[in-house]
């Protein structure tokens, strides 16, 4: 595994003109963000595991390298078992997983006109008044 | 026969469905599981998980569809149909529940749903969630109700950066089996239920524990002798095979995730007063390492079950019908299953697309001589409860 995430953070260095692609930035629609969130509780917001932070995650798809990044970076694990998990969660009707989006773009929309949610972008995308960038991996 | 050739044009069916994009809208939410395992047992001694030495499909392959049902912003109802290839499994509705869920902390069911006891015990149907083909048997199949019809409260808290979730339940369970080849009607009046998880990142802990009382299993031949031992004046003989007690489960388990690699581990334990349900003491240890998209496991389990002492008042010598009697006592008591099994298992599983998974698996098993050892349809007495189970499975979820 670590040499796939390897071979895909190279690759996004040589072919992509902006080395900051690999850089994510967590980004809310809230007037109320918290100001020093934590990579953990961030992590735990999208694996449905916080109670304290009232904010509901959207995502993107799984084919989405962005979304990759977030797996590797921010909650470690595989896609594999972020599935699993999910399966494990919404069969025994516990949770769901965050809504989906297919691009980045229709992801930054809805975000954007849904007060309260939160999600992960390219650090290296412009970022509309209203939302508030509350973690970077950088 | 014919559920067969139903259930087999279900899964075809559910292979072609499973390409069609997700139904979902406001008010109704559809999703599906399923699983085609075929397997096959090296000994023509014995059977295990249903597989003799021929290739079977048709003993844990199933589709499953749930649908989600919103009727407002706090209340959902939720129903799970399942078919199921498997002799020993109905189908029909495993989960049928209204869920009530005021606020982020809070979560009421009612109505019919799988009962938590174990980590995997309330999606043991939806193979896409674990690492193995067959969980290991010796903690997995140590409950055979799995489903209660009752209610369920659940509340979620963060300590720190810890997220804790504590679930109370509380119902009844009313069913016929048919179980290791005998039909079993079983009926427990009372099953009270805790469990408590907390997860740190990807570092997860959970403990439970079960309790089951006011229990009664129809089982012909047992219910049968009972009364003939009553019928002779040996009444503490007699009772000694009723099922009127109590049974106790305590689970404990801790798992890790990674992106390289994994491990968990869970150990149960089941008390009971009952001399016709055994002792049981079961755990399994999981390791795994991922290379580049496939996840390895190497899976040890074991159980050491004992049942408790008999006291056979019916005298030995006096006339041969009492003979008869105590010695059929001494040998129903030495017929009661018992399952010491230790195993390793070794797997693979490959996601090739983000909801399907392709699994395969050899277990090793080696059982205590003289017990069934989870071994059924035992043809020779010579069998050395040993041999290996080879499985291959797709696993997919939509």
């Amino acid at each position: 595994m670590k040499s796939v995430t390897l071979l895909f953070l190279f690759s996004i260095i040589c072919f992509n003109t902006n080395a900051d692609d690999s850089t994510l930035i967590i980004v809310a629609n809230t007037k109320s963000a918290p100001i020093d969130i934590e990579k953990r509780q961030v992590r735990d917001i999208f694996m449905g595991n916080n109670s304290s932070i009232p904010l509901l995650p959207v995502a993107l798809s799984p084919k989405s390298p962005v979304r990759f990044l977030f797996n590797t970076k921010i909650v470690g694990l595989t896609e594999s078992r972020i599935q699993s998990y999910w399966a494990q969660m919404r069969f025994s009707g516990r949770n769901k997983p965050p809504q989906e989006f297919d691009s980045v773009d229709s992801l930054l929309a809805y975000v954007q006109n849904n007060e309260g949610t939160i999600t992960y972008l390219p650090s290296t995308m412009d970022i509309p008044d209203g939302l508030t960038v509350i973690y970077s991996t950088e | 026969m014919q559920l067969k050739k139903t259930l087999i044009s279900a899964i075809l069916s559910g292979l072609v469905f499973f390409h069609l994009p997700a139904t979902a809208s406001e008010f109704a939410e559809f999703s599906a599981f399923g699983r085609i395992v075929g397997g096959y047992l090296d000994t023509d001694e014995a059977r295990y998980e249903g597989y003799d030495d021929e290739v079977s499909f048709s003993q844990q392959s199933l589709i499953a569809v749930q649908g989600d049902f919103s009727i407002s912003d706090t209340l959902t109802v939720s129903a799970q149909l399942l078919a199921h290839s498997g002799d020993e499994r109905q189908s029909g509705a495993e989960w049928l529940y209204l869920s009530y869920k005021p606020n982020v902390s809070w979560r009421f069911k009612a109505g019919k749903m799988r009962t938590p006891f174990f980590r995997y015990s309330d999606v043991i149907d939806v193979g896409f969630a674990y690492p193995w083909i067959s969980p290991p048997q010796q903690v997995y199949s140590s409950y055979f109700f799995s489903n209660y019809e009752g209610v369920s409260s659940t509340y979620h808290f963060d300590y720190k950066q810890t997220h804790i979730e504590l679930e109370a339940y509380f119902g009844i369970h009313d069913d016929e089996y048919s179980f290791r080849g005998r039909d079993i009607r079983l009926d427990v009046e009372e099953i009270v239920g805790l469990l408590a998880t907390a997860n740190y990142g990807n570092l997860g802990f959970r403990a439970s524990y079960m309790q089951s009382s006011k229990f009664d299993a129809d089982i012909p031949e047992i219910k049968e002798f009972s009364a003939i031992l009553s019928a002779a004046g040996f009444q503490d003989n007699a009772n000694s095979l009723s099922f009127d007690g109590t049974a106790r489960g305590y689970q404990l388990g801790v798992n890790y995730d990674s992106l390289d690699y994994f491990w968990a581990a869970e150990w149960i334990s089941i008390r009971s007063d009952v001399l016709t349900v055994p002792n049981v003491d079961s755990y399994y240890l999981s390791v795994g390492y991922n290379f580049d998209g496939i996840q390895t496991h190497v899976t040890y389990a074991g159980s050491n079950a004992t049942v408790k002492a008999a006291q056979n008042f019916i005298p030995k010598g006096v006339n041969p019908q009492l003979d008869a009697l105590s010695f059929g006592y001494d040998n129903f008591i030495d017929n009661l299953l018992v399952d010491s099994l230790k195993s390793i298992s070794v797997g693979l599983r490959y996601d090739f697309m983000h909801n399907v998974a392709a699994k395969v698996e050899v277990s090793f098993l080696n059982g205590e001589p003289g017990e069934d050892a989870f071994f059924t349809d035992i043809s020779t007495n010579s069998f050395d409860r040993k041999a290996r189970l080879y499985q291959i499975g797709l696993e997919w979820v939509y």
